[in-house]
């Protein structure tokens, strides 16, 4: 007979103005589960996340050549070779919905608008803005009443939600990969701050000002609030456990750390425009920095259970940022239209590689982190790395970019390169991982059913 | 299977039916309201019926008749959603069925574009799928029709019904031996999803006489999930005596998959992993590694062939291995063997990264132990790698052997940015005992993007150590941190011999980054365009330089004469800044601006404005440009260029307004116009046209400046003034000066 865990899944180390989600610990665990912990991975949770990259790919140096689990990596893709087993590269599939459809240019904006609602976004520059509810936003109304926060949205640059970006459509089309509804886009969030704030805050709002105004004047981490619990925590739980613990409390704080140096940073430097664009204040001024701290909140939040649900931009679709930090001064969207320029597909190749760099860093952040039952926190997650262009200077919205990461809980077998029938809608891709989460729909979007293959 | 509105949907639905106007105040749509408008000539109105009848799920049954006479809509929003919209409402659909089946004949062509021919097909066969079992009968006689498309598309719904779909075995079966590929491949797929219903029919025809057929039995087989296990044996036999080539592929695949016992599948697919085949070797790869149980008892026996004598084997035997992954952590001892003697080559470096961090230990070990000469390979197998190798590389830093400390630096630096958590070892070893080791150790910190304000300093004392070797990779870090002005030009032409590539890059940089202040090294600089590591540097930074660059202009030309697009719009801007010093190179400018490629003539036009000393001939080549020429950026560049000549380019104007209806050019055409001055009144009131204030009041202030020789354009500007409110202030004034007399 099972004995009740110790503690509660949803417990939480509390201070003045926090609220402190907890990994999953043995303790909370029932003893008899923890007994069989090694044949059973079923009690952790499965997590989603959609990583989006902008203005399509150099197509030849993504694709591999060969198809099943006898295949290599091509250059960009080359950073995630230790992640390899780990990975299913889905070539083959189509976003239709992206497409003019008779509706003129805009492809940049269509194929951002409807990368995760596989919806043809109406044409209109504001007051008539409709897509379609998200996946993402799909699964967390089917699991996000179990965790303090339904999803959380990032982004790494700064965009309007309003306005024209793409020939006759707002910029909520091009700046937002998550839609809550038909007509209303879940703003994503680029402040490294608030997205701290968010997940360790409490729910008091006047409880929440004090503790940041006492932490700001006298210099104190989120941790120091919370000590007492932690303190108390510690006594009550075996070796595993407070190792456990102790390695999440640093990781907290390191963040924590890295989210203030950031923020010293852009106050002392004397310009903050860099690369095309005005950085705001609390970013860091580095890409790669802001993309890693950003991608180990995420780690956070799935690690404590907070969310299952993630949506993270690693730029606006259209972005025109360059990437001098590899030497590509040019912007990234004018290099999209590369016309077949041999130069500037070498640029493009750079600019995937680079952000495939930072892929892999979530990858081995997610597969350091144990779940407690043998498994890791990739070993349970389903994330989707891609786009909603294929080659940049076509507009092609098939055989779209498109990588899964991670085993989904034990229901994706990865390490393979799976080669769809073309125009397979990428809703089917979409509506297999909702189900995954525990989604009761058996459609969405344009789906014609789920993908099949994911599972071996 | 049930088709429901998808519920989180639902609720977003009511909000977006106000905001689409559809709905009469708080109403619901009417389906008669919907149907109606399906039929309307209204585009956007046929759009949001059907889209709305999409939502509306099974309840849109009534409009049944109007969607499928809108399955013809020219519009392919239109004619997507109503399949949609007719997949929605599921059973109740059934009078849909031959309509939709009727789609699938290509003999009923609808002109159609072939990827659009591709999401006919495919939603189409989805929405006979869910219509469900009264499709099963007429899409079964489909499959037997002479049109190859009905075939398929109706093997594709029957595919999409799965198990449901199970009477149709025996006509799937027989079009596995269709003429058409994609057929049998589809026809195999549908098989595998009507699933063990089709088990023995797919058993017994592993025995067929056509080879096609046995192939898709065989494919059919190998897809099925769950697998169907009862065959088994028929498998395994049928493996063991196929002679066909692509039928024995098909089994390979099929083994793991039907229950065959992993040994018995191993021994019958590792043959075909090492055959002289590739295509072979890659199906068998995929075969074994599609089953862990059998991907764990082929790791012995591929550790086994790293032994073979023939090394080709051993290769095909090590790929393997590495394909397996982790998995294969058992065969280490045998593989680093086999690695050592191959000396590293990239098949064992391969299989050894892919085994992944298990593997790292022991290799640290080897680089401990071996010989500098030895070490080399451990340290090419680490580099392949990644960042998983950064830890043992770093701890190869605290080597007894220098080579080795040497090499772990330079591999480090090789990984670049993604070697960055090695920076703190390498920052020790900038205080190594070895000269070579600290000089690898600084090129390294600026690869891997080390601190710089803890790296700088260190460099700076390094500029005046006793070791040359030192000296230079300081200076080069230098440089590539932009620290050019500690060196001065005279330092930095030093470096330009480094031995070390990067070194040189940073040089030649830094060299450009000083601008006209690096003017004594342009003939050290040309003497480097030779390099063709430095070339594309050495171009852009002469171009930095500016009109002290000129006696590179010979060479220059010269490389341009390759006829290369990419060096020529990398030499032409370099001409641009020279200026007239660049003459020598104005037939190939003049030339360029001809050419066929939209970048080139671009780049061509700038230069031309800045190296032709005789404006007019300046003017007469670039003015016709800006109306003719069909690329929007060689335009842009033309109108730039025109700027500079003012009122002396007014020939340009006519070209320049007719860029002022493109939003992405009218901010040049402007420049442009405003510094040529528009003195035609036509030309004005063509501008008053631009739907554009800007472009709109620089034409109300040209023709006020006019006066009373505008008097032409006095209605148009009096209607502006009266319907633009943001001009009425400019309009006005311009009138007054047209005729001060008037009210």
């Amino acid at each position: 007979m099972n004995q009740p865990p110790v503690l509660h899944r949803r417990t939480f180390l509390r201070g003045l103005g926090a609220a402190m989600a907890l990994p999953m610990l043995e303790a909370m665990l029932p003893a008899r589960s923890l007994a069989a912990a090694a044949g059973t991975a079923a009690k952790s949770p499965t997590r989603m996340a959609f990583l989006f990259v902008p203005n399509g790919v150099n197509t030849t140096e993504w694709t591999p050549l060969a198809t099943g689990a006898d295949f290599d990596l091509p250059y960009i893709l080359q950073p995630l070779q230790p992640y390899k087993s780990e990975l299913l590269v889905l070539s083959g599939l189509a976003q239709d919905k992206g497409r003019s459809n008779n509706d003129g240019g805009g492809d940049h904006a269509r194929s951002a608008g409807s990368w995760l609602t596989c919806s043809q976004p109406l044409k209109s520059e504001g007051s008539q803005i409709r897509v379609g509810i998200s996946a993402d936003q799909m699964a967390a109304h089917a699991v996000g009443n179990q965790t303090r926060f339904g999803s959380l949205e990032l982004g790494l640059e700064p965009g309007r939600q309003g306005g024209k970006c793409d020939t006759g459509y707002s910029c909520a089309y091009s700046n937002n990969i998550s839609w809550r509804n038909e007509s209303t886009p879940m703003t994503r969030e680029i402040n490294p701050r608030l997205v701290f704030e968010r997940l360790f805050a409490n729910s008091v709002p006047k409880e929440v000002s004090e503790g940041q105004k006492r932490r700001e004047i006298y210099k104190k981490s989120i941790l120091d609030f919370v000590l007492e619990d932690a303190k108390s925590l510690q006594s009550k739980v075996g070796g595993n456990d407070r190792q456990k613990l102790d390695e999440y409390l640093s990781a907290v704080r390191e963040i924590e750390q890295r989210v203030e140096e950031a923020e010293k940073a852009v106050a002392s430097a004397n310009s903050s425009v860099t690369n095309g664009y005005e950085i705001p204040e609390g970013i860091p001024e580095s890409y790669e920095d802001h993309a890693r701290l950003m991608a180990d909140m995420m780690v956070l939040a799935f690690q404590s259970d907070t969310t299952r649900v993630c949506t993270f931009m690693l730029a606006n679709e259209g972005s025109n940022r360059s990437y001098k930090n590899i030497g590509v001064a040019d912007g990234h969207h004018s290099l999209s239209h590369h016309q077949g320029d041999h130069a500037k597909l070498m640029k493009i190749r750079d600019i995937n590689r680079f952000h495939m760099q930072q892929f892999a860093y979530l990858l081995e952040r997610l597969r350091s982190i144990p779940e407690g039952d043998g498994s890791t926190l990739l070993d349970h997650s389903m994330l989707v790395y891609g786009g909603g262009l294929a080659d940049g200077d076509r507009h092609d919205h098939d055989n779209l970019p498109l990588l899964m990461a991670g085993r989904g809980g034990g229901t994706i077998q990865p390490g393979r390169h799976l080669r769809y029938a073309p125009e397979t809608p990428m809703a089917n891709l979409l509506l297999a991982m909702m189900q995954r989460m525990g989604s009761k729909e058996d459609s969405f979007g344009d789906s014609t059913g789920p993908l099949r293959g994911l599972e071996g | 299977m049930s088709w429901k509105f998808p519920r989180a949907l639902a609720a977003g639905l009511f909000s977006s039916l106000l905001v689409t106007g559809v709905l009469a105040e708080d109403a619901p749509p009417s389906i008669n309201k919907l149907t109606e408008q399906l039929a309307s000539k209204d585009l956007p109105a046929r759009r949001e019926a059907a889209f709305q009848l999409l939502h509306l799920g099974a309840a849109a049954k009534p409009a049944l008749p109007a969607l499928l006479k809108a399955l013809d809509d020219d519009d392919k929003q239109i004619w997507s959603y109503v399949i949609q919209a007719i997949a929605a409402i599921g059973p109740d659909a059934q009078e849909a069925i031959p309509v939709l089946i009727e789609r699938f004949d290509s003999r009923k062509g609808r002109g159609k574009r072939e990827r659009d021919l591709r999401q006919g097909m495919m939603r189409t066969a989805y929405a006979l799928s869910r219509i469900g079992a009264p499709a099963v009968p007429p899409l079964i006689q489909a499959l037997g029709e002479g049109d190859g498309s009905l075939r398929m598309g109706a093997t594709r719904a029957l595919g999409a019904m799965g198990p449901a779909a199970h009477d149709a075995v025996p006509a799937l079966i027989k079009n596995l031996a269709d003429n058409q590929d994609p057929l049998r491949d589809e026809s195999a797929q549908t098989l595998a999803l009507i699933g063990a219903n089709a088990g023995p029919a797919l058993v017994t025809a592993l025995q067929d006489s056509e080879a096609r057929r046995r192939t898709g039995a065989a494919n059919a087989l190998a897809l099925m999930n769950p697998p169907f296990q009862a065959g088994a044996k028929d498998v395994e036999q049928a493996a063991t005596n196929e002679k066909d080539p692509l039928a024995r592929t098909a089994l390979l695949a099929a083994l793991p998959k039907t229950g065959v016992p992993p040994d018995r599948c191993v021994a019958l697919i590792l043959p075909a992993v090492t055959d002289e085949n590739e295509t072979l070797r890659h199906a068998a790869l995929n075969a074994l590694l599609s089953n862990s149980a059998v991907r764990q008892a082929a790791v012995p026996k591929l550790a086994a062939l790293l032994k073979d004598n023939n090394p080709a084997v051993r290769e095909r035997a090590a790929r393997a291995l590495g394909r397996v992954g982790p998995g294969a952590v058992d065969a280490l001892p045998t593989l680093l063997q086999a690695a050592r003697t191959a000396d590293g080559a990239p098949a064992y470096a391969d299989a050894l990264a892919q085994i992944g961090p298990k593997a790292l230990p022991a290799l640290l070990d080897i680089l401990q132990k071996s010989k500098p000469a030895e070490s080399k390979w451990v340290l090419r197998i680490l580099h392949s790698f990644g960042p998983p190798a950064v830890p043992v590389l770093a701890e190869a830093l605290k080597s007894n052997t220098p080579e080795v400390r040497i090499a772990a630096a330079n591999a480090l630096a090789e990984m670049g940015h993604e070697a960055d958590t090695a920076a703190k070892s390498l920052f020790v070893s900038t205080k190594d005992s070895s000269p070579a080791v600290q000089a690898a150790a600084f090129r390294a910190l600026v690869a891997v993007h080390a601190d710089s304000g803890r790296l700088k300093p260190l460099l700076q004392e390094a500029l005046t150590d006793k070791d040359p070797q030192v000296r230079r990779a300081a200076a080069a870090g230098m440089a590539a941190l932009g620290g050019a002005a500690a060196l001065g030009v005279d330092g930095l032409v030093d470096l330009l011999s480094d031995d070390n590539p990067a070194g040189r890059i940073a040089a030649v940089q830094a060299l450009g980054q000083l601008g006209d202040k690096a003017a004594p090294a342009v003939n050290a600089l040309i003497s480097r365009l030779d390099d063709p590591v430095l070339q594309s540097s050495v171009v852009e930074a002469l171009g930095h330089i500016g009109p002290a660059a000129a006696p590179a202009v010979p060479r220059l030309v010269e490389m341009a004469k390759s006829k290369k697009d990419d060096q020529r719009t990398s030499i032409l801007p370099v001409l641009t800044g020279i200026g007239p010093g660049a003459k020598e190179a104005l037939p190939l400018i003049y030339e360029a601006v001809r050419d066929s490629a939209p970048d080139v003539r671009a780049s061509a036009a700038t230069a031309l404005a800045s190296v032709e000393t005789d404006n007019g001939k300046a003017i007469t080549v670039l003015a016709p440009l800006a109306r003719s020429t069909e690329s929007g950026k060689v335009r842009r560049a033309v109108a730039h260029a025109l700027a500079k000549y003012g009122p002396a380019a007014s020939a340009a104007v006519p070209g320049l307004i007719t860029m002022l209806e493109k939003e992405t050019e009218r901010g040049e055409a402007m420049r442009a116009l405003k510094a040529i001055g528009v003195k035609n009144v036509p030309d004005l009131l063509a501008m008053l046209s631009v739907n554009d204030p800007r472009v709109k009041t620089f034409a109300c202030e040209s023709l006020g400046s006019l006066g009373p020789e505008a008097k032409d354009a006095a209605p148009k500007l009096r209607e502006v003034a009266a319907q633009d409110g943001a001009l009425r202030a400019s309009a006005n004034a311009a009138l007054k000066k047209i005729d001060p007399s008037a009210p």
